[in-house]
């Protein structure tokens, strides 16, 4: 369970989630969402697999991510969005990095 | 490993059912508490069971394939998955706590109500084609 929170905590693999909820897609689809490069992708989706809340299939080259959540788990990523957690944390350390 | 251990949870699950419905049985027989009781705690057990059993519904792999209509196979699982969780809570509250014979008309509206919006939810938006 403390994995859940922890992936549940940040809000890229929320939106990894969000964007997993429509269809399943594949890791370059995902990627294309975001400004990350792709081991810090990879990382966010490695910290989803772990927590149980995605699953991944290999077909040929490409990765294939469908999303897992049980309700409970999706009650949590409706909480955990509404009240945007980890959001100030986050725009903190990109201040953070900014000044420095 | 991995297949065997959902079997395993279910027997588990199965065997503190039986065992949570004698318990209450012998609880009735030494006079501890009414045959009201004991049949509502046996409908609340059943009404958690299907409650637990819809949360983990959308964790069995699936083959949903990475495409719109997969989508949409997909969010009528969770929308059932969902439906049923509610059931199995509205069941499980209204057995404990709802007056006869009001209990058993909203705990059997509840799960009818689910089983009908699932049925209607995999023809309507998961069986169409893209």
């Amino acid at each position: 369970m403390n994995n859940v929170f922890k992936a549940l905590a940040d809000p890229t693999r929320r939106k990894v989630l969000e964007l997993l909820r429509t269809r399943p897609m594949t890791a370059g689809d995902l990627a294309e969402h975001f400004d990350f490069s792709k081991p810090t992708m990879s990382a966010h989706f490695a910290v989803l697999r772990e927590a149980g809340l995605v699953d991944m299939e290999k077909a040929g080259k490409m990765v294939i991510y469908r999303i897992k959540l049980s309700v409970l788990e999706d009650a949590l990523l409706g909480f955990a969005g509404t009240f945007g957690l980890g959001t100030q944390r986050k725009a903190k350390i990109l201040k953070k990095g900014t000044a420095t | 490993m991995t297949t065997s251990r959902p079997i395993l949870n279910g027997l588990v699950w199965a065997g503190a059912l039986i065992v949570s419905s004698i318990v209450l049985k012998f609880a009735q027989h030494q006079h501890a508490i009414t045959q009201d009781a004991a049949e509502r705690g046996v409908q609340v057990i059943i009404g958690l069971t299907l409650a637990i059993y819809a949360n983990f519904m959308t964790k069995q792999p699936t083959a949903h394939p990475a495409s719109e209509r997969g989508g949409r196979m997909q969010a009528a699982l969770r929308r059932s998955a969902w439906q049923f969780c509610a059931a199995g809570v509205i069941y499980a509250v209204a057995s404990a706590f709802v007056p006869h014979p009001w209990d058993e008309f909203i705990a059997i509206f509840a799960v009818g109500s689910a089983v009908t919006m699932t049925v209607v939810a995999f023809v309507l938006i998961g069986g169409r084609d893209a």
